[in-house]
C-alpha cells in the first residue's frame, strides 16, 4: 500500500511539478537542449539513459532508442545529471543561451544493486553483445579479493577468470586459452606494456588506485587492437572525481595515498597516487652489517589529468613511473616502467568522433655487481613510442563504424654488459658484450562494422587488420639457413635508419549473437592475430631481466586462428549468468628454443631459436552472481595444449608448459553486515608440464640424465584457498572513512611446487625435491579516505 | 667467462630474494628402454686411454651402468684391445696426436636380434695450447682465499677451453661440476695473451667434495691446473652436461634435454678429444691456511 502510494504520489509531484514549472518558465526564455548519450570507453550509444536537472526530481528525461533526448530549459547556466546503470554518473555545467545540441559520455563503472560488482556491465548488454571471450571487471571487485602480503593486484584477478592460468606461484604472469604469458598484450590507457611486474612478479605495476577498469580479451580481440596472439588486456586507468579527497593504505610492507579532485569546477580533473614498500626502512635495525646495508624496495607513481576544453573536446594525460630496486652488499638490480599517454576524444558531430593517442612506454632493468677486482653492469631497454588514431562513426543505432590507424616504433637493447678492472691481472681492463640493437616498426590500418539485425536481436561484427611490420637500421643482421646454422657468422652491418626487411599480414575477425530468447544467447567468433615481437624467456618466475625482440628475416612473425562459440544465459531474473564457451586455436610460427639454448647475453639469437606449429582447445563453464549479499563466480575449464616443433622433441607433438587440463576457480563475496565484508577464492589447475629424465649413464664420474619427451611429466597439482575480512570502522555518514582488510593467503598452507631440483641421497639414489614458495601468508592492511 | 660470471651473479641475488622452502616431493619417472651408450675422450697426454660401452639403466634407482661387449671396436681401423667388460683401449701410453683426425668405428648387437648395428664417430684433436703462467691471486691481501690466475697465448678464431685441478697429484676435477670450461670465440681479447682467473675454484682451507665433504687444503700443497683446448663436440657436450648437472633455477635454465652427443646410429654418448698442458703452483703460508706438519 505504502509502495502504491509513493509512486503514484510521485506521479502526481511530477506531474504537478511539469505544470508548476512550465508556468514558471513561461516568464523566461527558454532554449532547446539536445544531445545524444555515448559510451565513453566503447563509443556505443546509451538508450534509457536519465538526463535530468541537478537534484531537481522534476525536470527530467530520457535518451531514446538512438540514445537522444531532447528538453526544454530556461536560459541560463544548467546543471545536468546525466546516469545510466553499469556507468558513472555525470554532472556537467555550461551555460544555455541558445540552443544547443551536444554530446555526453559516459564511463563505464559498475553494474551493482547492492554487494559487489562482479562484472561491470549488466547481464542484459552482455548477453546481446556479438563480442565473446571477454571479461570486464571493476577496481571493486579487484579490491575485494584476498590479498598476498595485503597488496590488491588487479592481474591477480584476471588469473582467477576462466581461461586464465597463472604462469607460476606469485607471478604476475598469465597463460591465456594455452598460450604463453609473452602472447598476452598489456596496455595501460592504450600503452604498450612489456612487462608488468615487481618483486619478481609477486605484486604488478598496477596500483588499484590508479585503475578504474579492465577487459580482458580471450581471443575474440577487437579489430582496431592486436600485436599478441592471445590476448589483450586493456586497463583503464581511473579520472579524478572533480571532488577533492584523500585515499590511502597502510599494509604491512607498503603503503599507498592517492589525491583527487578537480580544479574549475569538473572541468579539469586530477588524480594523483603512490605507493611504496618499506620492508627496508627496518633494515637497519639488523645487527649483520650486510642486512643493514640492504636495499630491497619498490614504488610507483601514477598521475591522471582529464580536461573537458568543450563539449566536443577532451583532453586526457596519464602518466606512470615506476621503479624496483634491489642491492645486496656490492651487487643489485634496478628496473622499471614509465608511460606516458595524452589522448585527445573529439566528436566531429553528434554520430562521427575521433580519438587520438600519443603513447611512449620504457622499460630498463640494470644489474650491477662489484668487487676488489672488477665491476660490471648489465642493461637492457625497450622503448615504444606510438601514435593511433580511432575514428567512430554511427550510422544509426544498430550500425557503427570504426576505423583507424596505428603507428609504432619500437626499439630494443635486448643487452648490454660492460665489465672493467684489474681482474687480477695488474693491468685495468674493460671488456663489453653488447647485444646489437633492434627495432622494428609496426603500421596498422583497420575497419570494423557492428551491425544489429531483427529487432537487435542478431548482431553481426565484422573487421579487417592490415598489419605492416618493418625492421629498421641500425643493427647487426643474422640469418639462418634451414639447419639453424648461420650463413655469415660475422653477421652484416646494417646502417641506421635503413628500413631492410618487412612483413605483412592481414588479420580478419568475425563475430556474431543471436538471442534465440529473452535469456538466452549463442554467439560464435573467429579472429587471426600475428605477433611481431618475441620474449627469450622460458622463466615463469616474474624475471625482470627479460629479453625481447623484434621480427627479423630469420625470426618469421607468430600467428593465431581462434574459433569460439558458445551459449550465454541469464538466470533467476538475471541474478545469475552462466555461459558455456569452446574455443580452438591454431599457432603458426610459434617460438620455443633449442635444447641447452644460450639466450644469456647471446647476439646471434636467431640460431637458438625454433619455429612450428602449436594448438589449444578448451570447454569454459561460468557461472556468476552479479548481485546480492553473496555474489562471485565458480568456473571450470577443460583444455588442452600442444606444440609441434622441428627440432624440439625429436620433432614429436609435445605439451606446451601451460596445458593444465583441469582449472577450477571459486571466488565469493560475502556481505555479512554492513561493515563486515568476507571474501574468499580456492583455486584448482593440474600439475604444470615438466620434462623428467627416464635414463641415466655413466661419464666422469657423474650420471648424464637421458630424456624420451619434453613435459610428459607434471608436478603435483596445483590448489590454494585464500580468505579476507574487511572491517568498515567508523560512522558511514562522516567524511572520514577507514576500514581494515586481513587476507590470508594461502589458508591452509599447501606447498605448491614453484620449481623441482634434483638430488642423490649419499647412497646414490636419485629423487626429486621441489622449491615452494610460501605457506600460510596473513597480512594486514588498513584503508582511509576523506 | 663473464658471462659465466654474471650468471653466478644473478643467480646468488636470486637465491636471497627467493626465500623458498624445499621439501622431497613423490615424483618419479618411468624406466625407459634401454639404449647403449658409447664414451671416449682422447688427449696428447700419454696414457691408458679407453673407450666404454655400456647401457642407459632408470634414472631412479641404485643400478649401476651396465657395461656391454662389441664384436669389433676400431680406432682409425685398428682394433681395439677388451681389457673388461664394455672397456677398449689402445694400450697403456697412448697420446693423441695434435690435428689428427680419428674415427672410431663399433659393431655390436645391442638389439639382440641377431644382426650387428654398426656406430661410429669422428673427432679431429685441438692444438695445445701451453699454459705459459700459473699464479695465485689473492682477494685479500696475502691471505685465502685465492684465486689461481692462468696465462697462455689465445689463436684466433673459436677455441674451447677446459681445466682439471690436481691437489698434491690427486685428481680434484674428477666430476664434471668440478671441471671448468669456457669459450673464447667473440671477445674482444680473442687471439690475445689470455690472463684471467678461474672463478670455479675459490681456494681456501677447503674445497667442496662429494657428500658435502671438503677437500682440506694446507699451506706447501702443490696445485696443478691442466688447460686443456677442447675438441668443439667435447666441449659441446660437456657444457650441456653441466647444464644438466647444475640446473635448479628456473631462471636461465631451458627445458631439460638430451645432451648433445657425436655417435652416429642412435647411440648415446661422446667421442671427443683435447689437447693439454700443465703447471703447478705451490700454496704459500698465510694465516687463513693451516700447516700440514702441525694441523694435518
Amino acid at each position: 500500500m505504502k509502495r502504491t502510494f509513493t509512486i503514484w504520489g510521485r506521479i502526481v509531484i511530477i506531474f504537478l511539478g511539469s505544470i508548476l514549472g512550465a508556468t514558471v518558465s513561461a516568464a523566461q526564455t527558454h532554449h532547446t537542449l539536445s544531445g545524444k548519450i555515448m559510451d565513453a570507453a566503447e563509443g556505443g550509444i546509451l538508450p534509457g539513459a536519465v538526463i535530468r536537472l541537478f537534484n531537481d526530481h522534476v525536470t527530467w528525461t530520457l535518451a531514446d532508442t538512438k540514445g537522444r533526448f531532447t528538453m526544454d530549459l530556461p536560459e541560463g547556466t544548467i546543471r545536468l545529471e546525466i546516469s545510466y546503470i553499469g556507468y558513472q554518473t555525470q554532472v556537467s555545467e555550461f551555460l544555455l543561451d541558445r540552443d544547443k545540441d551536444t554530446l555526453f559520455f559516459l564511463v563505464p563503472q559498475s553494474y551493482y544493486l547492492q554487494g559487489v560488482t562482479v562484472f561491470a556491465e549488466t547481464p542484459a548488454i552482455r548477453l546481446r553483445k556479438a563480442e565473446m571471450s571477454v571479461e570486464r571487471i571493476d577496481v571493486s571487485v579487484i579490491e575485494r579479493v584476498p590479498t598476498l602480503f595485503g597488496e590488491v593486484d588487479l592481474l591477480k584477478v584476471v588469473q582467477l577468470l576462466p581461461g586464465v592460468q597463472a604462469a607460476s606461484e606469485g607471478s604476475s604472469g598469465f597463460h591465456v586459452r594455452g598460450g604463453s604469458p609473452d602472447q598476452n598484450m598489456i596496455l595501460f590507457d592504450n600503452t604498450a606494456l612489456y612487462n608488468v611486474s615487481h618483486m619478481l612478479g609477486f605484486f604488478s605495476i598496477f596500483n588499484s588506485d590508479a585503475v578504474g577498469n579492465m577487459t580482458l580479451y580471450k581471443g575474440d580481440i577487437p579489430a582496431r587492437y592486436g600485436g599478441r596472439l592471445s590476448s589483450l588486456l586493456n586497463v583503464t586507468p581511473q579520472d579524478g572525481s572533480g571532488k577533492f579527497s584523500v585515499d590511502g593504505g597502510l599494509g604491512l610492507i607498503s603503503s599507498k595515498l592517492s589525491v583527487q579532485g578537480g580544479i574549475a569546477g569538473d572541468d579539469l580533473t586530477y588524480l594523483v597516487t603512490g605507493r611504496r614498500t618499506y620492508a627496508d626502512l627496518f633494515l637497519p635495525l639488523a645487527k649483520s652489517e650486510m642486512v643493514r646495508n640492504t636495499v630491497i624496495n619498490f614504488y610507483d607513481l601514477n598521475g591522471r589529468m582529464r580536461w573537458r576544453i568543450n563539449d566536443n573536446n577532451y583532453l586526457y594525460l596519464t602518466l606512470y613511473n615506476g621503479r624496483d630496486r634491489f642491492k645486496v652488499s656490492e651487487m643489485g638490480v634496478k628496473f622499471g616502467n614509465s608511460v606516458a599517454a595524452l589522448n585527445w576524444n573529439h566528436s566531429f558531430s553528434d554520430r562521427f568522433f575521433m580519438k587520438i593517442h600519443a603513447t611512449y612506454t620504457n622499460y630498463d632493468y640494470d644489474f650491477s655487481g662489484k668487487t676488489n677486482e672488477m665491476e660490471m653492469e648489465w642493461v637492457s631497454r625497450i622503448r615504444d613510442v606510438g601514435m593511433r588514431t580511432d575514428f567512430s562513426y554511427v550510422l544509426d543505432r544498430n550500425n557503427i563504424f570504426e576505423f583507424g590507424y596505428t603507428s609504432n616504433f619500437q626499439w630494443f637493447q635486448p643487452g648490454k654488459a660492460i665489465g672493467t678492472g684489474t681482474m687480477g691481472t695488474g693491468v685495468r681492463i674493460q671488456q663489453d658484450i653488447t647485444m646489437s640493437r633492434r627495432q622494428g616498426f609496426v603500421n596498422v590500418l583497420y575497419f570494423s562494422n557492428e551491425h544489429k539485425f531483427f529487432d537487435e536481436r542478431i548482431e553481426f561484427r565484422y573487421g579487417l587488420r592490415f598489419t605492416r611490420f618493418d625492421n629498421v637500421g641500425p643493427t647487426t643482421l643474422y640469418r639462418v639457413d634451414d639447419n639453424y646454422q648461420l650463413i655469415d657468422p660475422d653477421g652484416t652491418a646494417i646502417p641506421s635508419g635503413k628500413f631492410f626487411h618487412h612483413e605483412y599480414g592481414w588479420e580478419p575477425r568475425l563475430g556474431i549473437s543471436f538471442l534465440a530468447f529473452p535469456n538466452i544467447s549463442f554467439k560464435a567468433s573467429y579472429s587471426k592475430t600475428l605477433q611481431y615481437v618475441h620474449l627469450l624467456s622460458f622463466s615463469s618466475a616474474g624475471s625482470p631481466l627479460e629479453i625481447w625482440i623484434p621480427s627479423a628475416p630469420s625470426i618469421s612473425p607468430q600467428s593465431s586462428h581462434q574459433l569460439s562459440a558458445g551459449i550465454f544465459t541469464n538466470l533467476f531474473r538475471k541474478d545469475y549468468e552462466a555461459s558455456v564457451e569452446v574455443f580452438y586455436k591454431h599457432l603458426d610460427n610459434v617460438l620455443d628454443f633449442k635444447e641447452h639454448p644460450n639466450l644469456l647475453l647471446y647476439d646471434k639469437i636467431e640460431t637458438e631459436l625454433r619455429f612450428g606449429k602449436g594448438k589449444s582447445y578448451g570447454i569454459e563453464f561460468l557461472l556468476k552472481r552479479n548481485t546480492g549479499v553473496l555474489s562471485g563466480w565458480v568456473s571450470y575449464t577443460w583444455s588442452r595444449s600442444f606444440r609441434t616443433i622441428p627440432g624440439v622433441n625429436n620433432d614429436m607433438r609435445y605439451r606446451s608448459p601451460s596445458d593444465r587440463p583441469h582449472n577450477i576457480n571459486i571466488v565469493l563475496f560475502y556481505d555479512i553486515s554492513s561493515r563486515l565484508q568476507a571474501s574468499l577464492n580456492w583455486i584448482y589447475a593440474t600439475g604444470k608440464p615438466i620434462t623428467l629424465p627416464e635414463g641415466r649413464y655413466w661419464f666422469f664420474n657423474e650420471f648424464i640424465p637421458v630424456y624420451t619427451e619434453r613435459n610428459s611429466y607434471r608436478m603435483t597439482d596445483y590448489h590454494r584457498m585464500d580468505a579476507s575480512l574487511t572491517i568498515r570502522l567508523g560512522k558511514p555518514e562522516r567524511r572520514w572513512k577507514h576500514s581494515i582488510n586481513i587476507s590470508v593467503y594461502n589458508l591452509y598452507g599447501r606447498k605448491n611446487p614453484w620449481a623441482i631440483n634434483y638430488r642423490m641421497t649419499t647412497s646414490g639414489e636419485q629423487y626429486l625435491e621441489m622449491t615452494y614458495l610460501f605457506s600460510v601468508v596473513p597480512s594486514i592492511t588498513w584503508n582511509f579516505s576523506f | 667467462m663473464r658471462v659465466i660470471r654474471l650468471t653466478y651473479l644473478i643467480l646468488l641475488l636470486l637465491h636471497i630474494l627467493l626465500p623458498g622452502c624445499t621439501e622431497p616431493i613423490d615424483l618419479r619417472s618411468e624406466d625407459m628402454e634401454p639404449r647403449l651408450v658409447i664414451t671416449g675422450v682422447l688427449s696428447t697426454e700419454p696414457g691408458y686411454q679407453i673407450i666404454e660401452i655400456s647401457s642407459t639403466i632408470p634414472y631412479f634407482g641404485t643400478g649401476t651402468p651396465v657395461s656391454l661387449d662389441a664384436r669389433e671396436v676400431r680406432l682409425n681401423g685398428e682394433l681395439l684391445v677388451r681389457d673388461a667388460p664394455g672397456i677398449y683401449s689402445m694400450g697403456e701410453e697412448f697420446a693423441a696426436e695434435e690435428g689428427k683426425t680419428y674415427v672410431l668405428e663399433v659393431w655390436i648387437d645391442y638389439n639382440q636380434d641377431g644382426q650387428e648395428e654398426y656406430y661410429s664417430a669422428t673427432t679431429t684433436v685441438p692444438y695445445i695450447h701451453v699454459l705459459e703462467t700459473l699464479s695465485l691471486k689473492s682477494l685479500v691481501s696475502g691471505n685465502v682465499p685465492f684465486l689461481l690466475m692462468v696465462g697462455f697465448q689465445d689463436t684466433p678464431g673459436e677455441d674451447y677451453y677446459g681445466a682439471a685441478l690436481w691437489i698434491n697429484d690427486v685428481l680434484y676435477s674428477n666430476r664434471i661440476l668440478r671441471y671448468y670450461i669456457h669459450t673464447l670465440n667473440d671477445y674482444s681479447q680473442d687471439g690475445s695473451f689470455i690472463h684471467y682467473p678461474i672463478p670455479e675454484w675459490i681456494i681456501t682451507k677447503a674445497l667442496p667434495w662429494d657428500n658435502e665433504e671438503t677437500f682440506d687444503l694446507f699451506s706447501g700443497d702443490v696445485l696443478t691446473v691442466e688447460m686443456q683446448t677442447l675438441s668443439k663436440e667435447y666441449y659441446k657436450f660437456l657444457e650441456e652436461a653441466k647444464i644438466e648437472k647444475n640446473q635448479q633455477f628456473p631462471l636461465f635454465s631451458g627445458p631439460r634435454g638430451n645432451v648433445s652427443g657425436n655417435i652416429s646410429g642412435g647411440a648415446l654418448g661422446i667421442f671427443g678429444s683435447y689437447a693439454s698442458s700443465r703447471k703447478s703452483v705451490t700454496l704459500p703460508e698465510c694465516p687463513g691456511l693451516p700447516d700440514r706438519q702441525k694441523d694435518g
